[in-house]
């Protein structure tokens, strides 16, 4: 499972997919304390407009800016929303999401041929990967990933004791903004590899994984990293040598996923196995 | 030791065109305790917020430890409903009293062995020192409310705020929290504390503050906690049982 | 009946059938259900693609399944159950993504799915639409007055005797119907434009029941209309168009209510506080 990495666009391609899993993974374990998974939902579906918009107006190079403009502009306006709670907020999110992403659809199709492009920004189109947005992808982890660090500590009694977390003088709206962004930063440098529609499996699958086998934050936030990391390696391995080998062309980003399920589920099986066996 | 650890002046709070306290007068002397007493909604955790700094006053002053509240709050403590909190996440009794030297650790270093030795003692003072390593939700609600008191101990504070601690706790666990905030006392720490319960506010405070969106009362307990003053505070009538302990029923 | 003349009654019946089941779904407070039931309807449409089901059987069987599951899991903790919809989701969408891509019809099966082609619906589609609109009126004359009861007064409805069970299975399985008629239109992640913005509309306006459900139909007909009408002329996505017309309509909905509201706030004088 190493020689097709070989050649350059694959190993492009691996390091992508590895940065982003391990990225996603870890986000992920937030993002599945704090219960956002409808947020990133909606970031998923307002940067799809964003990552349409940014290909029509700058081409291939113009759609990780676009995104980002959509992501950070949706992550300051959840804030928002979410601390001054409105009567019926599900209502105007739902109808919300289903207009941006509608938005993002019509733009696309104005230029004719579009269900290609459509389908790479929805499904992900990891194997055409360019050194610089290899670079983008890479700033964004660092990014993402200082920020965390720097936080981990308020962000930790945040999220599990808000009201104390309050009273000891945490910002609570500037640490839900922080948070917000992270996550849109990661769907973000996720679009290109995975696809808007599959970004989320790679944010919420490995981080529940991980918490299936562990209790201990300090084996879940690493172990998710990892389950990303590997399954953005197999999942490449795997579609790859589909391709070669059985003439199966098989997308990569679905395959990703897939993969993290697998996982996923036999992390179930296993832990079903080690309780009925009878440890507390 | 003559600056009160808390001085309520005529404190007003107001949501919008909502009333929540008016005219709230009392002072709390370093190792003192006050048990605020009122029915749901009467204000009492407006009042907790008002001393964190967290709410703006229409009126009055608060001082705490002699400063404005967000300026004291590295020496104070609040303890919340431990029920509120989620019993899934992942954590140890023994990493949520850690959290309470956060604000000493600051944003970047590693805990000192200081800082752990301070969090073990405190845990220690609940009597819990042999369940750090067990995760916070397999605690019982009694255990979970103690360990959220040992991270407020842990942070070494000079007043500490208490929110119904006592509801739902088992009566174990109810003398260890009473024990806990008693050696708090002891060594010049002021409490205060929101709470239904008469009973424990006898045993725990020496004063109370009777308030149902204004003050019905601030002073010592015995003198303070009159069935009259019940009533007014509670708006129905209130029953003596042996003399002790008063039941109040809504008319 | 040309293609164009098709689309245009697909997306006037769509929109009307939606309008009135989307004022249940907003009165129930479930949107937000919705848009995960319209994700989750997705994966059955691909799988119905894949193996050359007929697209009602398909993903209607899928469907069902889904509402099934649904219900099967909300009665868990609320941690498993959002965790578990999002990796059923994400497994069902990835294994449709994967098997079409399988197929080499990838893209333009994909994006069919995805936000619909209504210039392509046949007769067949039609008399679905249809039959789904018949089955929603048939169930809001029979059960209507019990699921306004059922939205406004939970508690109420179970004491008096009524299993809430029934109705929410059967409001459930005709929401299923809906979006599954939806997916030749406008597909099924748009389906919240049919299912859900026409209430959501309605709602700003008036909160009486019958008022509301007359403007939802009108909001869901006509914005059906208009997106078809838009779509041909400047030649973008019908799915896209109906549901950014939809979406543009509840948007000056919302601002013009609630500039009303606040100027209304501000002239009223207050009596006696």
């Amino acid at each position: 499972m190493i020689a097709p990495f070989t050649q350059p666009f694959m190993a492009r391609a691996l390091a992508e997919l590895i940065v982003l899993g391990a990225l996603a993974g870890t986000v992920g374990v937030l993002i599945l304390l704090r219960r956002l998974a409808f947020m990133t939902d909606a970031l998923t579906h307002t940067v799809f407009p964003g990552v349409a918009g940014g290909y029509l107006l700058a081409g291939e190079g113009g759609v990780f800016w676009g995104a980002l403009a959509a992501g950070l502009l949706t992550a300051v306006l959840l804030t928002l929303l979410t601390r001054h709670r409105a009567v019926a907020e599900d209502t105007a999110l739902a109808v919300l999401l289903t207009t941006f992403f509608a938005t993002g659809v019509v733009l696309v199709s104005r230029e004719s041929g579009y269900t290609t492009d459509l389908t790479a920004f929805l499904f992900g189109r990891i194997l055409t990967v360019t050194g610089q947005q290899l670079t983008q992808t890479l700033a964004v982890a660092v990014v993402a990933l200082v920020a965390l660090v720097f936080l981990r500590r308020p962000l930790l009694a945040r999220t599990f004791d808000p009201g104390g977390a309050e009273a000891a003088g945490h910002r609570i709206g500037l640490l839900d903004l922080a948070v917000n962004a992270i996550v849109a930063l990661v769907v973000v440098a996720s679009v290109r590899a995975v696809g808007t529609v599959l970004v989320i499996a790679l944010l919420i699958v490995p981080a529940a994984t991980a918490r299936a086998l562990s209790d201990r934050l300090a084996v879940i936030v690493p172990l998710a990293a990892l389950l990303g990391a590997t399954a953005g390696w197999a999942g490449l391995a795997v579609s790859y040598d589909a391709s070669v080998r059985h003439g199966l062309r098989l997308a990569s980003g679905g395959t990703v996923v897939l993969v993290l399920v697998g996982l996923h589920l036999i992390a179930l099986v296993g832990r079903r196995l080690r309780l009925t066996r009878g440890t507390a | 030791m003559d600056t009160p650890a808390l001085d309520l002046d005529e404190v007003g709070v107001a949501y919008g065109a909502v009333t929540a306290l008016e005219n709230i007068d009392g002072t709390v002397v370093p190792g003192g305790s006050v048990a605020l007493i009122g029915p749901n909604g009467a204000g009492k955790s407006t009042l907790i917020r008002a001393i964190l700094g967290l709410v703006p006053l229409r009126s009055g002053r608060i001082t705490v430890l002699g400063r404005a509240p967000a300026a004291a709050r590295r020496e104070v403590a609040y303890v919340p409903q431990a029920d509120t909190l989620d019993p899934e996440f992942p954590i140890s009794a023994g990493q949520v009293v850690l959290m309470g030297r956060y604000r000493r650790i600051g944003r970047l270093r590693r805990p000192r062995p200081a800082d752990r030795a301070a969090a073990a003692r405190a845990l220690d003072q609940v009597g819990l020192a042999d369940r750090a390593r067990d995760r916070f939700g397999t605690l019982s609600g009694g255990q979970r409310q103690r360990v959220l008191l040992a991270r407020a101990i842990a942070a070494e504070p000079r007043l500490l705020l208490l929110d119904e601690p006592f509801n739902g706790v088992d009566a174990v666990s109810e003398q260890a929290l009473l024990d806990a905030i008693g050696g708090l006392r002891e060594h010049g720490a002021a409490v205060v504390i929101a709470t239904h319960d008469l009973a424990l506010a006898h045993l725990a405070c020496e004063e109370v503050c009777l308030l149902n969106r204004c003050q019905y009362g601030f002073g010592p307990t015995e003198a303070t906690l009159t069935p009259d003053r019940l009533r007014a505070t509670y708006g129905g009538h209130a029953l003596e049982v042996r003399g002790d302990s008063v039941i109040v029923a809504h008319s | 009946m040309t293609a164009v003349d098709r689309a245009v009654t697909e997306a006037v019946l769509l929109g009307a059938t939606g309008g009135l089941i989307s004022v249940r779904i907003v009165l129930l407070r479930l949107p937000f259900f919705t848009l995960a039931m319209t994700h989750a309807t997705f994966p059955g449409v691909v799988l119905a693609a894949v193996f050359g089901l007929d697209l009602y059987v398909g993903a209607g069987l899928f469907g069902v399944l889904v509402v099934a599951g649904v219900l099967a899991l909300a009665h868990r903790r609320e941690q498993d159950t959002t965790t578990a919809i999002g990796v059923v989701l994400s497994a069902g969408f990835a294994l449709g993504v994967v098997l079409l891509s399988a197929r080499n019809g990838f893209s333009k099966d994909l994006t069919a799915y995805t936000v619909g082609q209504i210039l392509t619906v046949g007769d067949g589609d039609l008399a679905a639409v249809a039959a789904t609109g018949v089955l929603v009126v048939a169930l809001l004359g029979v059960a209507g007055r019990r699921l306004t009861f059922r939205a406004f007064d939970p508690d109420g409805y179970a004491a008096a005797g009524h299993r809430p069970a029934v109705i929410d299975v059967a409001l459930l399985l005709t929401v299923e119907a809906v979006i599954v008629v939806a997916v030749p239109a406008v597909g099924a992640i748009l389906a919240v434009a049919v299912l859900v913005t026409p209430a959501a509309i309605a709602r700003l306006w008036t909160r009486r029941v019958p008022a509301m459900t007359a403007v939802a139909v009108a909001a869901g007909a006509g914005s059906g209309l208009a997106g078809v009408l838009l779509s041909s002329v400047y030649d973008v996505a019908a799915g896209g168009a109906v549901t950014v017309v939809a979406g543009a309509a509840f948007a000056f909905s919302l601002t013009v209510t609630t500039a009303w509201r606040a100027l209304r706030g501000t002239v009223s004088v207050p009596r006696g506080t």
